[in-house]
């Protein structure tokens, strides 16, 4: 309770202090129905939400340090591995989507996140990251007709 | 009456029927494999229902929510381990009965009490929306905003424990809807220049990511326990030990009928959702049996009374949203921005408006329980291998399916990365213990709930008493306290209880 208080406290005090007062600070003021309205409005909802988010993390701040500290199970330094590393190469995947395109991405990183997740087998490592793309690849590509990054094979469709 | 003819005729349209087929399919395969929740099933679904006409992407949508929850008591059953947390209470009785080696008595029991509760709750569907909005039809926007504040309040409430993190969460939703363009005067909000940004976090993103994404994280926490998971099942699936007799069946349906009146009356208020009904649902059964003392020992009239209260909120949720625009859960919130997008707009205008959707989704609910008896029925022999399914094969997949689902919204790749930074907010939101499901319906109705009160300002001269003026604003303000003031003296008295 204590740390969630804080860390939404941060963010929404963040928001209200530095990010708000900045809304609509290069726009004119906009002409509706002939009248002309004051950006500074659309201001308003985001006080209100963050001085909600505000207030309920001060309560929780406030009940959490009342209240007699538990003793927090500290996180694995494995499981903290585990997460940043999947975490890495998820990222990877998603930036080089687009240049290097699904086809090749895909199986690459299907093929990864099975060694991750400890597969060793040849057959499983082979068959479902190209199953897998092949399917969806089918699925949005050609029977839907959704666009898929084509990336570096971009002359093949061409 | 033409136009009701006319929907029962498109609905019985084989490319409708195909997929209300696929939906119940994918539900009872989803619902099936613990950690794989109809929640993420359904988000998943709906960057694929762009591509295709109103009554194919209820289908999909509507087969994949009622088999998934049907579909969740199928590993509560064989395995121990409920496929969503709605099937919790089905584990007590259902495990036990798969010990003695009458696991398929309990799952065809789970199957036609299911289909019992989904049925009484269309009809209660069929007969409260239609009524419930033309009450709605009286609200103007100062009414509008204390119902949209009412349903955050009660949804964050509910849903959160402590109710500070349910109320945090929604306030989290509500913030997020503020990123891009303010709805009325078109200013940039938060958008640091992104002209992708404009047009918001985008529904589908947010939504993968809030649950997809930071579920895959949070399972790929301990890989290691996710390679070794197996199950522990022991039961035979002997024909004569697995049939399910008319006595057995007569002597449950008091208790299905009462699960199923109140999962109806539990899924029609906002927030509460399936979980608690499968639990009231069971608890109901025991107290009225005769033989309380066989509940938990391997009850068959157990296992009917938790499946029939769950499977009775999944037609009970959309009371709320078709007639009160107010999504009733996650799912809804989820079908409420899916009928967005196949424009058709939720709330008392729909039954002037859009009847024929109205039709369409009451006749999509009858046929997708009726699928999800037929489809399970067929797929019984290979339920062990379904709830076998490795989950660091599928999590993989999974999440493939969540980039390529995001990327198809607008062929753009900032989509993808919205998805991502949703996903991490999420993971750490459950770290922290923050319930999602306010955070999601905060954030979808939060353009409205800005609209309607900035509305209500101007008409009223920036005056906040037109809020109290109003006797049916006033009433949900009473209410939206009230709310809040009720949970908190019943959460300090369970806890006087327990100490």
């Amino acid at each position: 309770m204590r740390r969630s208080g804080v860390i939404s406290f941060v963010f929404a005090l963040t928001v209200f202090l530095l990010l708000i007062p900045r809304i609509g600070e290069d726009q004119p003021a906009v002409k509706l129905l002939g009248d002309d309205y004051n950006t500074g409005e659309a201001k308003l909802f985001p006080y209100l939400t963050s001085g909600i988010i505000l207030s309920i993390s001060v309560i929780m701040m406030i009940l959490g340090f009342l209240k007699k500290r538990e003793r927090r199970r500290t996180a694995d330094k494995r499981q903290i591995r585990d997460v940043a590393i999947l975490l890495l190469i998820c990222i990877v995947y998603i930036l080089i989507l687009t240049p290097v395109g699904f086809l090749l991405s895909t199986p690459a990183f299907l093929l990864t996140i099975l060694l991750f997740f400890g597969i060793r087998k040849a057959k499983g490592l082979i068959l479902i990251p190209v199953f897998v793309t092949g399917a969806i690849f089918l699925c949005f590509e050609v029977l839907m007709s959704i666009e898929l990054p084509k990336g570096v094979l971009e002359w093949m469709f061409y | 009456m033409d136009v009701l003819l006319e929907q029962i005729s498109m609905a019985l349209d084989w490319y409708n029927l195909l997929f209300i087929l696929i939906g119940t399919l994918l539900g009872i395969l989803i619902g099936a494999i613990p950690g794989l929740t109809v929640i993420m099933a359904v988000a998943l679904a709906v960057p694929l229902t762009m591509y295709l006409p109103l009554g194919p992407s209820l289908g999909l949508l509507l087969g994949i929510y009622i088999s998934g929850i049907y579909g969740g008591s199928i590993s509560a059953i064989l395995v121990n381990a409920p496929g969503t947390p709605a099937a919790a209470a089905t584990t007590l009785d259902g495990y036990p009965l798969s010990k003695q080696g009458r696991a398929g008595k309990a799952l065809k029991m789970a199957l036609f009490s299911s289909f019992a509760g989904g049925m009484i709750s269309i009809v209660f569907l069929v007969v409260i929306a239609r009524y419930l909005s033309k009450v709605a039809l009286l609200f103007g926007p100062a009414e509008k905003t204390a119902l949209l504040f009412f349903a955050l309040t009660i949804i964050g409430v509910l849903a959160g424990k402590p109710i500070l993190k349910g109320l945090l969460a929604a306030g989290l939703g509500l913030f997020l809807s503020c990123v891009g363009s303010d709805p009325l005067l078109a200013v940039s909000r938060f958008t640091f220049g992104s002209l992708e940004l404009e047009e918001g976090l985008g529904f589908i993103p947010t939504m993968i990511g809030l649950f997809a994404i930071s579920e895959f994280i949070v399972q790929a926490e301990n890989r290691l326990k996710m390679r070794n998971y197996k199950s522990e099942i022991s039961s035979s699936f002997n024909r004569a030990e697995n049939r399910l007799s008319g006595k057995e069946i007569r002597s449950s349906l008091k208790s299905i009928f009462r699960s199923g009146i109140l999962g109806t009356f539990i899924g029609s208020l906002p927030g509460i959702g399936a979980t608690v009904a499968c639990f009231l649902g069971y608890g109901e059964a025991r107290r009225a049996s005769k033989e309380p003392e066989k509940f938990g020992e391997g009850a068959l009239e157990g296992v009917a009374a938790a499946e029939a209260a769950n499977n009775a909120v999944s037609g009970a949720t959309l009371i709320p949203l078709l007639s009160l625009n107010v999504p009733g859960d996650a799912v809804t919130a989820i079908l409420y921005g899916a009928l967005l997008i196949q424009g058709v707009q939720t709330g008392p205008l729909i039954f002037e408006h859009h009847m024929d959707a109205v039709y369409l989704i009451y006749i999509t609910l009858i046929l997708a329980n009726i699928f999800m008896v037929a489809a399970a029925l067929s797929l019984m022999p290979l339920f062990r291998r379904i709830a076998d399914i490795p989950r660091h094969v599928i999590f993989p997949i999974v999440f493939v399916f969540c980039v390529v689902g995001s990327y198809a919204v607008r062929n753009n790749i900032v989509d993808v990365y919205i998805m991502l930074g949703v996903g991490l907010l999420g993971y750490i939101l459950r770290k922290q213990g923050i319930p999602l499901a306010p955070l999601l319906i905060g954030f979808i109705l939060g353009t409205p709930f800005e609209e309607a009160f900035r509305q209500t300002l101007a008409g009223s001269g920036n005056s906040l008493l037109v809020f109290v003026r109003e006797p049916i604003s006033l009433a949900f303000l009473i209410l939206a306290v009230g709310s809040i003031v009720l949970t908190i003296i019943r959460n300090m008295r369970e806890k006087k209880a327990i100490e």
